[in-house]
């Protein structure tokens, strides 16, 4: 009787998240079912090798609310149409600010939009790609409740043959972090022969309430696009976010993917590249900052299942004072994906003196037929030698230190630069990020 | 010899024809009990320390779920397994009982007779026991002790108490615990401070039918500043029914001293080799484990070095070659628990003809072992579409003050690098043994002479079986 009412409650509550965003019958169901397997799937349980390092308390729901009542309107922030993006949403507690797209990729077909319209306007592309083909409920018991409470969203599909060059930014905030759960969802989706860039960012203020993001990044690259997405993760430090981020790749396509990180609490994110068919191209660039107490963990997954697939992971991390660092790294050459090349890199450097890092990268290979599979990993401090160096030209400690994270953090800083051109992005990102560490 | 023999002498090639019948006179039960235990204990004479140790070990094993974590284990049925017969009471084997593919590999690396037949499990004794006898008079005047294990209890029971179990609890794993309720056999080597053992000390010398046991345990103790390279197991098959071997090597190695420990595993391919072996050391001093894995079903071995102390040093040469049926899960643990340690782990591994190669490693620092350097190398080959690679390292670094590093490539052997030969008039079957042979030689080199030049042949006997 007790759970009866405990699930009626949570469904009414379902029912009028839906209800609010005038949503269609199949997707509050769509949400129901994904609930009751939320309820279903059993939380891990830490023995496991991708939770063995975290502390499993970042999973609480506690004090934190899931079902946030209607957001009062918050004025959009000035943003002119120069700021080098080509279309622009703005997100705050799950409610659209703004939204633009320039009328050159409108005019190409292109849709860029938050879910809930898209929901509205175009179901059959919705149901379509909705949690249906790179990230399903059932992923995890988080992915589960993602998929029943999800709000706001971010939805770019690009028709086959339409070209961009000039990036899309999306901005998704919170106007406090503290005691609420936020889902932002992402869904890019590339047709054949297609391009596009996007670059996100999920910020919020610090607040001392725990708040808890559980996103979704699905992205599908069909045969001979170009997909660019850049995720930026500043949430507020006693956030606790979960990601899961996942693109299935078709043939002769490309993905280049971004992550930056910088915020919250505890963040684990899974990232998983599908290389599923002949030609596929995956580069991946993850750049790390943390410190305080801050815990960091990352699966991520290159898994070549066709032959001629080619990836390339860099993940670099900054640590400083007591944060802690894991990166569970994953290369599977599965049988049949011959001619493949996977190279999986991992530099660490440690500032802090409490700091630490697990980088666990893993080979697994089944065809004999690799044209090359690699992996590195480092771990190091700053070179007192480099320091004394630079000290004796006059540079003070604390430059000459600044000076070398900058050198160590160029190199990824480079590839995430979205589009040759529009460097000022990579600058903007680059002076938030060496901010950070000074 | 034609090709065509050289293929019956795979694994595979050949169906196990030696039927158990009941000739032990002196035999446990099958399957572990307390009682099991007991006897084995009451027929060793042993201390009342060493029976308590095991049976406690006993209630580790029975209370520690298998690992799932790695091969697949499930065939091994520990309830239907000999724990212990004493060596004597073995049953004599005839020499035509030996499969095909062993006495020929005996021939073909030109293992003497006596020692073949040891080898195979047929005669009871190798006839080593003169030279064993000068040479223990020889290490006697030093003050080094060589024993087995079970000697050696007996003789240096306040040795064997002080460090037995120290580096290896019975709580560390459920095989540990396994060694540690049964075990039997093994070598105790104790070198006194300052004693440079000139020669390798190899269980040839002192070769009984104890020494390769299922269970055995291996202790060695170098006092400060001294020096011993121990060799363990040897290039030539070795032949046995017995399913499971579960061994425990412990190491100790104090300041300034230096321990070289070299195993060739080539046990034959019905073994599961599940091996705990683990080294401390102090201050400045030296270990290192060269190991190489050619035979058994499945083997877990991950030669570990705990640096304990500033400046010690380690090094872990692994090398494993995975044929048909076969995995070789073999990796190697450095733990750094003190500041200005070092540690350099090279791994090279070979499948073909579907086998698996697996690395499994770790390398931890710990917060203030501060100066910490590790390098971590691992290479694979495949030699074919069947075979498989992984390759799993840990790190846990939780000091800032550290420079680790690891790399991994694997790679096949290349269309380009064949070409090349055979555009020199190699065959390529010969060409692919110069590659294969210039992969791991530099693993090969760091081995005795004669072990080496056996390895390589072994190497080329299991190449010429893939292509012949």
């Amino acid at each position: 009787m007790m759970l009866d009412s405990v699930s009626l409650r949570k469904r009414q509550a379902i029912e009028e998240l839906s209800a609010r965003y005038d949503e269609p019958i199949w997707l509050l169901q769509h949400r129901l079912k994904s609930w009751r397997l939320y309820e279903d799937i059993l939380p891990p349980s830490g023995k496991e090798e991708e939770w063995r390092r975290t502390d499993l308390s970042a999973l609480s729901l506690e004090g934190v609310r899931l079902f946030p009542g209607p957001v009062t309107h918050v004025p959009a922030p000035r943003r002119n149409g120069r700021d080098g993006y080509a279309g622009a949403i703005v997100q705050r507690d799950g409610v659209t600010l703004s939204r633009r797209l320039a009328s050159d990729l409108e005019r190409q077909g292109i849709v860029f939009s938050d879910l809930h319209s898209v929901a509205r306007e175009y179901p059959d592309l919705f149901r379509t790609y909705f949690m249906t083909e790179a990230v399903q409920p059932i992923a995890w018991k988080f992915v589960a409740l993602h998929a029943a409470l999800w709000r706001g969203g971010v939805f770019l599909h690009v028709p086959a043959g339409a070209q961009t060059t000039v990036p899309l930014h999306a901005g998704v905030g919170l106007s406090r972090s503290g005691g609420i759960a936020v889902f932002p969802h992402t869904l890019i989706v590339a047709e054949e022969g297609s391009s596009v860039t996007l670059v996100e960012e999920h910020a919020s203020p610090d607040d001392d309430r725990p708040g808890l993001s559980s996103g979704v990044v699905e992205i599908l690259v069909r045969d001979g696009a170009t997909v660019r997405y850049i995720g930026v993760q500043d949430w507020g430090k006693n956030v606790n976010s979960f990601a899961t981020i996942r693109a299935v790749l078709g043939a002769e396509s490309q993905l280049e993917l971004g992550l930056v990180g910088s915020g919250s609490r505890v963040a684990k994110d899974t990232v998983e590249a599908i290389l599923g068919a002949p030609g596929a191209n995956a580069k991946i660039v993850g750049l790390f900052l943390a410190g305080g107490e801050q815990h960091m963990s990352y699966a991520t997954l290159q898994d070549h299942r066709a032959a001629n697939t080619t990836s390339d992971l860099l993940f670099k991390s900054v640590l400083n004072d007591s944060a802690h660092l894991v990166w569970n790294g994953l290369t599977r050459i599965r049988k049949g994906a011959a001619e493949s090349d996977a190279n999986q890199s991992n530099r660490n450097l440690l500032l802090g003196e409490n700091a630490r890092v697990a980088p666990i990268p893993v080979l697994e290979i089944e065809a004999h037929d690799v044209t090359r599979c690699s992996h590195g990993a480092t771990v190091s401090s700053v070179d007192e030698e480099q320091v004394y160096y630079m000290m004796s030209r006059g540079l003070t400690r604390q430059d000459a230190t600044q000076a070398i994270v900058d050198g160590f953090l160029r190199q990824g800083l480079e590839c995430l630069t979205p589009v040759r051109g529009h460097d000022g992005i990579g600058r903007a990102l680059e002076r938030r990020l060496l901010a950070k560490v000074a | 010899m034609t090709d065509r023999k050289v293929t019956e002498m795979m694994p595979d090639a050949y169906k196990w024809g030696f039927h158990d019948e009941a000739r032990y006179l002196f035999r446990t039960e099958r399957g572990l009990s307390r009682k099991v235990v007991e006897e084995i204990a009451g027929i060793k004479e042993e201390p009342q320390w060493m029976r308590d140790m095991r049976l406690r070990a006993l209630e580790v094993f029975e209370s520690k779920a298998m690992p799932s974590w790695g091969p697949d284990l499930s065939a091994i049925n520990l309830n239907d397994m000999y724990y212990y017969a004493r060596a004597s009471e073995r049953p004599e084997r005839d020499w035509s009982e030996v499969p095909d593919y062993i006495r020929q590999t005996f021939e073909r690396l030109g293992i003497p007779e006596a020692e073949r037949k040891f080898l195979a499990g047929v005669g009871a004794q190798y006839d080593s026991e003169t030279v064993y006898h000068n040479m223990r008079e020889e290490l006697a005047k030093q003050g080094v002790i060589f024993a087995d294990t079970d000697t050696a209890v007996r003789e240096h029971p306040d040795l064997v108490q002080r460090y037995f179990g120290t580096v290896v609890p019975p709580a560390d794993n459920k095989f540990a615990a396994l060694n540690s309720a049964v075990w039997s056999g093994g070598s105790f080597i104790y070198v006194p401070e300052g004693v440079q053992v000139e020669i390798p000390l190899q269980a040839y010398f002192r070769i009984n039918a104890e020494n390769i046991g299922q269970f055995e345990r291996t202790l060695i103790i170098a006092e400060p500043g001294s020096f011993v390279h121990y060799i363990e197991g040897c290039t030539a098959p070795i032949y046995t029914t017995n399913s499971l071997h579960a061994a425990v090597v412990e190491v100790i190695v104090k300041k300034g001293a230096r321990v070289r420990y070299s195993t060739v595993q080539n046990w034959s391919t019905n073994v599961y080799n599940l091996v705990t072996k683990r080294s401390v050391a102090y201050e400045d001093a030296v270990v290192e484990w060269v190991d190489g894995n050619l035979g058994s079903k499945v083997t877990m071995k991950y030669p570990a070095i705990y640096l304990m102390e500033p400046g010690a040093h380690g090094e872990v040469l692994s090398l494993s070659f995975a044929g048909r049926g076969q995995h070789q899960d073999a990796g190697a643990k450095a733990v750094h628990a003190a500041p200005y340690t070092t540690s350099v782990i090279t791994s090279k591994s070979v499948s073909k003809d579907g086998g698996r190669a697996s690395y499994r490693g770790l390398v931890r620092a710990y917060r203030g072992a501060k100066g910490v350097r590790s390098s971590v190398r691992c290479d694979a080959l495949l030699l074919d579409g069947d075979s498989r690679s992984d390759t799993y390292p840990t790190m846990e670094i939780d000091e800032r003050d550290v420079t680790v590093s690891h790399e991994a490539s694997v790679s096949k052997v290349s269309e380009e690098q064949l070409f090349y030969l055979q555009s020199r008039g190699i065959d390529e079957q010969e060409a692919t043994k110069m590659i294969v042979n210039g992969f791991v030689e530099p693993i090969v080199k760091e081995l005795p002479m004669e072990y080496a030049v056996e390895l390589n042949r072994l190497i080329e006997l299991q190449l010429e079986g893939a292509i012949g």
